[in-house]
């Protein structure tokens, strides 16, 4: 066996040239492998880094059968009645600011129960993690930093914890600091640095009181021996029965859903991170159906080597060994190869990740990578040198052992060759299909409009403490000095202010019934809700459809006004004109809201959201201690950003700023994850391309070789150039053709897995069928006409007399 | 009787009908002799040769090795048959381009799954008996003709075979060269082995014991040559 590697690593030394091009090819699809498998298991196979992380469950409240928040209330009914789950905890997410020591900063927060410490089986580097009793009601404010804000901003001072600090102007004494490899809830962009007891952040303390207020996750630990079908019948059981002790408004239409956290976690990337997998395997297999070829050709020359083998008394078996562990050589070195290329392209392809794939900030190269890569190598190995091997241990050594064999290509594989390229072609066409579809899909996906102009418009999120601002009359006076404050800032052409804005990922919903219509108990109905500045319309650029917008006069002391958005305008008043009707806004239990105007729908959470209604009101008339502003400018991005947070340093020195960001931004997030697998699997694309346009030019060039003396006679009797060239690209696109054909009904059945993938294009589109055969053909045909042209070229005299 | 060949045919399909290479082919050779086949160019020499050697299989008759029917054995048998008891030496050398002479000698046993110590010892034996350990490291390219067909011969024989086939083994030596060869066949066969060859030189088949002709696969002839004593290169 080692003198079998021995032999092989010789004669790879001995043929620099194509061991480097193999080798260079391998390398580059393991690579590619490598990253991608990295990648895929950092986000989806590796365990969360919890105790016990296979039993963590996502408990999640169902509205019409969709995942939805909890209400505390609820999830201390179902933690208090549960037994197949021994442990529950509750979190969500919020921003502090936090005030002392340093500037004020909006920290990222979770506000949590504290059952969650123990149930993810995390401990704290310094002091200790929360406990029931801080959980209490009344209770000494505590909280629990993460190592990096100790670091940052204590200079990780170990006389800190114990010691207050202030957040939302409340002291809060830090109790714990957790390591820094702990995040939880998952957030890449703003990773939580505080964890504090819901009761001691006021907003979830006040929040925590309302059955109808879901503002919460819960997730849990199974009970040992627990499995998931009994544990979500008994969680629905558990469900109905609170539902059945407290009957409100649309309760009926809740459930409870459980999911393994992990799973929940990973939903919406798992597909696409598939899809990129099957993609870059398939780019592997195409190369090692090319390099396969490459062997066999080689092979044909290599005949009466293995002849002697054969005669010299080597079984077939020892001859596939032989042959083997020569492609297990080009493939291990290719797999170093691939290893390095993947340690780069890892960090690379990282950063060009969506940000918000969960732990991708956390993928690297690790043991188990590197096992896949070593697995890859072998088996790619094997798949390269298989076929080949296979070919030439079965050659005759009769034939070939005899003086003046010309050593033709029928024994080694002619067939085999152009199987081989067919196969290459239909997974090439599978893989560009699939591309085109992605790709489209992007295409059509930049050109929704989100229903707002984002040129040039800087936001800043603002959340204002209820120590400083504990009324609606301070929110009111903040925002009119926010609004006076950034009016006059340099460059600004427009400004508004917004509870929410659209595609920052925050929104607030709220229920609302039609004044003088009965109300169904059974059915809520619920919109997107904004309290915005009289000016937010015209300087979002949302049109209005009719009727008004808000004016100044719209004021706190002015009759209630609403705005409804297109949606909302055609499913709550069919075929009648709703301006001038009322609604009453589940907020508060205000007087009913008169319509003054309807204004076209705006994308909410990203550019694939279906349509959904919409309401507006003026801030004054139900204002909110959390809103941001958006501002037109005519300066940089940069300096907007700078002005926009010293015009808040001028209006309240304590008051930190939020997430600062372009409308552009937001847009652009929410195209990550189709950009990020568009571009990838079309970069899968064209490699595959370029292989399979390479392998049929191989094999042409192979053939034209072999048929010397054949075109030599036919040019000796007669044939012109067209009739060779033809005799050679019909050779060849007879093979694009049963490619193209089998890759279309295999991409047919392949693609309707992407079908959730893709936007505004079907799984089975046919331009993108028919426009990507035409280009497959195209690179053929060309890939056909070079060794064409070489044919026509022959000298048949010197053709013959070669022979 | 060591080789037997009853009725042994080989033919290709061209077309509707048949080409009949190898035509009922009737052959005995016994332990120790030293036979030449001959024939001219197209006869089917090379082609008994190769189903002698056990290269081919595709051919109708019965073949009978050492009493064993090899028409009846799987490749595998014939194989193991093969390996045990013959072998074989080219008129191109055919040695592997890649090995040295030491690895081209140590082939044949490593197939035959001899150990590393036993190899070392075997190929050191064959050196020294041919006269070639100077060339051990030598890589083909960098002999002579007559050197790559010594060390061909050595490798035929390093496995201690009890037959040799030879296909044309001077046919790319000269004269010298072919004479040292076909001096270290006959010491071969003195010294017990069968040896067949197949040669086109009347002097290289007088070193043999019979002559076979063949013409167009039917043998035509066989011919008994004369006592070792003068045979050629005793003159």
């Amino acid at each position: 066996m080692i003198s079998d590697f021995r032999q092989a690593l010789r004669l790879l030394v001995k043929n620099p040239g194509f061991s480097a091009l193999v080798m260079i090819v391998l390398a580059l699809g393991i690579g590619a492998n490598t990253a991608i498998f990295s990648i895929v298991d950092g986000v989806l196979l590796k365990p969360l880094p919890f105790a016990d992380a296979r039993r963590l469950v996502a408990i999640d409240t169902t509205v019409r059968n969709e995942p939805d928040d909890t209400a505390y209330l609820d999830f201390l009914d179902w933690r208090s009645q549960a037994t197949t789950i021994d442990r529950m905890a509750a979190y969500s997410t919020a921003a502090v600011t936090l005030t002392g020591r340093g500037e004020a900063a909006s920290i990222p927060t979770a506000v949590v129960t504290a059952d969650l410490f123990p149930l993810l089986g995390v401990a704290p580097i310094q002091g200790r993690v929360l406990t029931p009793a801080d959980d209490a009601r009344g209770a000494t404010r505590t909280a629990v930093i993460s190592e990096t804000l100790w670091a940052q901003r204590f200079s990780r001072d170990p006389s800190m914890v114990g010691r207050p600090a202030v957040v939302d102007g409340d002291p809060i004494v830090i109790v714990g600091v957790m390591p820094a490899r702990f995040e939880f809830p998952f957030d890449a962009e703003n990773p939580p640095q505080i964890w504090m007891p819901i009761m001691a952040s006021r907003f979830s303390a006040q929040w925590a009181g309302q059955r109808g207020a879901s503002f919460l996750k819960a997730i849990g630990h199974l009970r040992s021996g627990a499995q998931l079908p009994s544990v979500q019948a008994e969680m629905s059981a558990v469900a109905a029965r609170v539902n059945a002790a407290n009957p409100q408004e649309g309760r009926s239409a809740r459930g409870v859903l459980i999911r393994p956290f992990q799973d929940m976690l990973v939903r919406s990337y798992r597909l696409a991170l598939v899809v990129l997998l099957c993609a870059v395997s398939a780019v592997l297999l195409i190369a090692c159906a090319n390099i396969a070829n490459l062997l066999l050709a080689r092979g044909t020359v290599r005949r009466r080597e293995i002849a002697v083998r054969t005669a010299l008394g080597a079984s077939r078996g020892q001859i596939v060994r032989q042959l083997l562990s020569e492609s297990l050589v080009l493939a291990a070195v290719g797999g170093v190869g691939g290893t390095l290329l993947a340690w780069w392209g890892v960090d690379a392809l990282v950063r060009v990740s969506p940000l918000q794939i969960p732990r991708l900030h956390t993928v690297h190269i690790d043991r188990s990578v590197l096992a896949f890569t070593v697995l890859a190598t072998m088996v790619t190995g094997v798949l390269c040198g298989m076929v080949p091997a296979i070919q030439l241990s079965r050659a005759n050594p009769g034939h070939a052992l005899k003086d003046g064999d010309r050593g033709g290509s029928g024994a080694c594989g002619g067939r085999t060759r152009q199987v081989l390229v067919v196969a290459e072609v239909a997974l090439s066409l599978v893989l560009l299909v699939s591309a085109g579809l992605l790709l489209r899909s992007f295409v059509q996906l930049q050109r929704v409009s989100p229903g707002f102009v984002t040129e040039r418009a800087v936001t800043m999120q603002i959340l204002l403490p209820q120590t400083r601002y504990p009324n609606q009359a301070a929110f009111i006076r903040f925002y009119r000095r926010l609004q006076a404050g950034v009016r006059a800032l340099p460059g600004v052409t427009a400004s508004a202010v917004s509870t929410t804005l659209p595609m920052t990922g925050s929104d607030i919903g709220m229920g609302f019934r039609v004044e003088g219509r009965p109300v169904d108990p059974n059915v809520r109905t619920s919109a997107a809700f904004f309290g915005v500045s009289p000016d937010y319309f015209p300087a979002m650029g949302i049109p209005i459809v009719e009727g008004r917008g808000f004016t100044e006069r719209d004021d706190e002391r002015a009759p209630g006004v609403i705005v409804i958005n297109e949606t909302m305008a055609a499913r709550t008043w069919p075929g009648e004109n709703p301006i001038g009707k009322a609604v009453i806004v589940s907020y508060n239990d205000t007087p009913p809201r008169t319509i003054v105007g309807i204004v076209a729908d705006v994308k909410q959470g990203g550019l694939t959201d279906r349509r959904q209604p919409q309401m507006y009101t003026p801030f004054v008339q139900a204002p909110w201690p959390f809103l941001a502003t958006v501002v037109r400018t005519t300066a940089a991005p940069q300096s907007a950003a700078g002005s926009l947070r010293q015009a808040l340093a001028r209006l309240d020195p304590e008051q930190a700023a939020g997430e600062i960001r372009t409308l552009d931004e937001y847009v652009a997030r929410s195209m990550a994850t189709p950009r990020f697998t568009a571009i990838l699997i079309g970069a899968f694309a064209g490699l595959a391309l370029l292989l399979a346009g390479f392998g049929l030019y191989g094999v042409m060039a192979y053939s034209v070789a072999q048929r010397r003396r054949e075109i030599g006679i036919r040019m000796a009797l007669g044939a012109r150039e067209a009739d060779v060239r033809s005799l050679v690209a019909g050779q060849a696109l007879r093979m694009g053709a049963a490619g193209v054909t089998i890759g279309l009904a295999g991409a047919l059945l392949v693609t309707r897995i992407l079908d959730s993938l893709l936007f505004g294009v079907t799984a089975g589109d046919p331009a993108t069928f028919a426009g990507v055969s035409a280009v497959l053909m195209t690179v053929l045909i060309v890939a056909a006409y070079l060794p064409a042209r070489r044919a026509t070229r022959l000298d048949p005299i010197v053709a013959l007399r070669a022979d | 009787m060591l080789i037997s060949l009853r009725n042994v045919e080989k033919s290709y399909p061209i077309g509707v009908g048949r080409v009949y290479v190898l035509r009922r082919v009737n052959l005995d050779i016994r332990e120790g002799e030293f036979v030449s086949i001959m024939g001219p160019s197209g006869a089917g020499k090379s082609t008994v040769l190769h189903i002698l050697g056990m290269h081919d299989s595709a051919w109708s008759g019965e073949y009978y090795f050492m009493d064993q029917p090899v028409h009846r054995l799987n490749p595998k048998q014939r194989s193991e048959l093969h390996k045990k008891h013959i072998g074989f030496v080219f008129q191109s050398y055919h040695l592997l381009d890649n090995l040295t002479v030491y690895e081209n000698l140590e082939i044949p046993l490593s197939y035959r799954n001899v150990s590393r110590k036993d190899r070392q010892s075997m190929v050191a034996d064959i050196l020294d008996r041919f006269q070639i350990v100077g060339k051990k490291d030598l890589y083909p390219n960098q002999l002579s003709g007559g050197q790559q067909q010594l060390v061909g011969v050595a490798r035929a024989v390093i496995a201690n075979p009890q037959v040799i086939l030879a296909d044309e083994p001077t046919g790319n030596l000269h004269t010298a060269q072919g004479k040292e060869i076909m001096e270290l066949f006959r010491s071969l066969n003195d010294s017990g082995a069968t040896i067949i060859q197949v040669t086109h030189s009347e002097v290289n088949a007088s070193y043999g014991t019979r002559i076979i002709q063949l013409r167009d696969g039917w043998v035509v002839d066989e011919e008994a040559q004369p006592a070792v004593g003068s045979r050629a290169g005793d003159h």
